[in-house]
């Protein structure tokens, strides 16, 4: 028995509430939290080589589906940039939301079948999963700079301010993520309901359009939702400096940090009291 | 045992208990319909106030039928499962195989997957590194390391699941049911990995409701049985206890106490040899009873009675009873049986000695050796008949009169008629032969 060994003591006795976020035990079990990021990227490449690539492909699809009926339309969408790449850079960072968001709230379950058997924390499997798509967001900035170069538009000096928008972006889908593993725990259903909410949201947030066509009075609510201090951040920071919008992305921050305790409240409550249905 | 003395207490377990809600996913109309309460919902207690302490290099098997609460008590301990009531403390570091190969990725390869399956046990990446060599060998996967786990057999990923946990060298191992993987050598080596764990002091906690598992590994048994601790000891003294209640097994048989007058002792020499077979057979159907089996019981070589015997070890059959006429040539006979109820031979009687004795009236004692090597694991019974053998006529039967178990230890495994034959042996016999093998010309 080594010297360490002989003075861990574990204490099992009944817990009233489920503690799901400790940093001294997610600093304890980093070891593990590395190798399941690592699992998570290594099985997504595994089972579909190109998976990096469909961060983008897609998007640029619907991309050009969108940039066809605005031309039908004739429509103004208050983009001060080509709207392809206004809709393209909306559309990759939009989907990579949601795809984290759903990976998030399904990663409970999915890690499951191990946290039936070995004691770890359960908040390393969300955690994972952001921790895994880091590489999901260099490949989506480098597509939009490399569509915005080809559209003849110089990378802008802001560009630094995209890590932070990276980040808040990657927060917020953790937190929506661990809201609806939550619900989802409580009931299956509401994984129909995050479908629709993500659906919905593609056409609330300024993915397709600018906030700018907004009527004024609703302009000034609408950074309540955090996406647009987000899509405004990364528009700004990659080519369109003067939708920068600080306000509503420091809103964003907040909101996000919110949404993350509420999140960590919920899971904890969720764990403890339906943990068996999990 | 190395740095410990007897009195390291690793584990120690106080009342615990775990409640499950049994709720009923009725609706409320379907309810009220079928004049079912809401208050009908019970609690379920898996385990109920479970008390007890392990010192360090012991290696404790948990033993009870299924729901007995064996696995609830070990995820309790895994910390996968929350205690209703009760606590615990266990002193050093613990891990917990709760089945082989936790979190197996089908998809990464085997060496991937064993990072993945220690870190998932606490080791860090170093630690894997140190080790892998080592797990790798003890595997015995070989080149197959580099594939991906989805194209392994089930014996393949169990014994790279096992190999992981052999060496994460914790102070306390929990295992559920995961020592039975792969072949007898295998499970040899397994044995050989505890044993070389044990003796450095670690301590082994062994889930099974297999009791010839328990005994090839363990040394200390618990009985569990309804969430509760039936019986806590010497692990051959809690599977005997464990097998006669759970088969039904009962290694002495005592014949009831009579209650009618005992049948009058005829005159020595009455029907002795004289008579013809038809008079013979007359004369016995007439007589009420001619012979009765008192007691019976089944002894190891230390003529003590037992329940249960290694698959080497020799035991005796002992049978009493008594003879109430003369000349009728009254023996006994045996029929052993599987636990299907097969017979698998019969044993006549053939003791010269006292053939010409057991024409008198008086009581017998009469015994039989079976030698190690001959019987299958398993449970046998024995059905005793006294019969008269020519003509045949059976004039007492008590069937399934005793039975015992015999069960295999991975240390003997040379000494036994498995030979390389890994899984479990069929048929109700497994003799020792022995083979002579020569090579001869085409």
């Amino acid at each position: 028995m080594t010297e360490t060994s002989q003075k861990t003591v574990t204490h099992i006795r009944p817990e009233k509430s489920e503690r799901i976020f400790s940093i001294s035990e997610i600093w304890k079990f980093r070891p593990l939290l590395k190798q399941l990021t690592s699992r998570n990227i290594q099985t997504r490449i595994l089972n579909s080589p190109i998976t990096l690539l469909w961060g983008f492909i897609r998007p640029g699809i619907m991309t050009l589906a969108f940039f066809y009926i605005r031309r039908m339309a004739n429509a103004d969408f208050g983009s001060s940039v080509p709207y392809a790449l206004f809709i393209f850079s909306g559309l990759c960072l939009w989907f990579l939301f949601a795809e984290i968001t759903v990976q998030v709230a399904g990663s409970i379950s999915t890690d499951a079948s191990l946290s039936r058997k070995v004691y770890f924390p359960r908040i390393l499997s969300p955690i994972s999963v952001v921790l895994g798509r880091w590489i999901d967001c260099i490949v989506i900035v480098a597509a939009i700079i490399v569509f915005q170069l080809f559209m003849g538009i110089p990378v802008s000096t802001s560009f630094p301010f995209i890590f932070l928008v990276m980040a808040t972006l990657l927060l917020l889908a953790f937190a929506s993520g661990l809201i609806f593993a939550a619900l989802v725990a409580v009931h299956k259903d509401y994984r129909k309901i995050l479908e629709t909410v993500l659906y919905l949201g593609l056409f609330l947030s300024p993915v397709l359009f600018s906030k700018s066509i907004l009527p004024l009075v609703i302009q000034k609510y609408y950074i309540a939702n955090p996406m647009v201090g987000v899509l405004s951040g990364m528009r700004g920071a990659l080519f369109e400096p003067a939708s920068i919008d600080i306000i509503a992305w420091l809103v964003s921050v907040g909101i996000t940090f919110t949404l993350t305790i509420v999140g960590l409240i919920m899971l904890s409550w969720a764990i403890h009291n339906h943990g068996d249905k999990i | 045992m190395s740095e410990f003395d007897g009195s390291d207490i690793v584990l120690d377990v106080r009342g615990l208990s775990k409640k499950y809600r049994m709720t009923s996913s009725l609706s409320k109309k379907t309810m009220k319909k079928n004049s079912i309460k809401r208050s009908d919902s019970k609690d379920f207690w898996a385990l109920k106030n479970v008390s007890f302490t392990v010192r360090a290099g012991e290696r404790v098997g948990v033993m009870g039928h299924n729901g007995a609460g064996k696995s609830t008590l070990l995820k309790i301990l895994s910390r996968v499962v929350n205690p209703t009531e009760g606590e615990a403390f266990i002193h050093g570091r613990s891990t917990s195989l709760l089945e082989v190969g936790t979190g197996f990725n089908p998809d990464l390869t085997g060496r991937q997957n064993v990072y993945l399956n220690a870190s998932l046990h606490g080791l860090t990446r170093q630690e894997i590194d140190d080790r892998m060599d080592a797990i790798l060998e003890f595997s015995e996967i070989g080149r197959f390391i580099e594939e991906p786990v989805g194209t392994y057999s089930t014996g393949m990923r169990a014994r790279l699941g096992f190999s992981v946990a052999a060496h994460l060298e914790p102070d306390i191992l929990m295992l559920d049911e995961v020592l039975s993987v792969g072949d007898a050598s295998f499970q040899k080596k397994c044995l050989t990995r505890m044993e070389d764990l044990t003796g450095h002091g670690r301590t082994i906690l062994f889930v099974s409701h297999s009791t010839g598992t328990v005994r090839k590994f363990c040394d200390r048994c618990i009985w569990l049985s309804h969430g509760e601790i039936v019986m806590d000891g010497p692990v051959h003294d809690v599977c005997e206890a464990y097998e006669a209640k759970m088969s039904d097994i009962s290694a002495t048989y005592q014949a009831p106490i009579k209650t009618d007058k005992i049948p009058n002792v005829k005159k020595e020499g009455e029907y002795v040899g004289t008579q013809s077979s038809e008079g013979l057979l007359k004369r016995i159907e007439e007589i009420e009873t001619v012979c009765e089996l008192v007691s019976a019981q089944v002894l190891d070589n230390l003529e003590q009675p037992a329940r249960s015997f290694k698959i080497t070890q020799d035991c005796t059959l002992e049978i009493i009873y008594d003879v109430y006429y003369s000349g009728l040539r009254v023996e006994p006979a045996l029929h052993f049986k599987n636990e299907q109820n097969e017979i698998l031979f019969v044993v006549a009687f053939t003791d010269d000695a006292y053939e010409q004795a057991i024409q008198d009236p008086g009581r017998y004692k009469s015994r039989v050796h079976i030698p190690g090597n001959l019987l299958n694991e398993g449970l046998h019974y024995v059905t005793i008949c006294l019969v008269t053998a020519d003509p045949l006529v059976r004039h007492q039967i008590v069937d399934n009169a005793i039975s015992f178990s015999v069960y295999e230890v991975i240390a003997d495994i040379n000494n036994v008629a498995r030979g390389r034959y890994s899984r479990t042996f069929p048929g109700g016999l497994r003799p020792f032969l022995n083979w002579d093998t020569e090579k001869t010309k085409l």
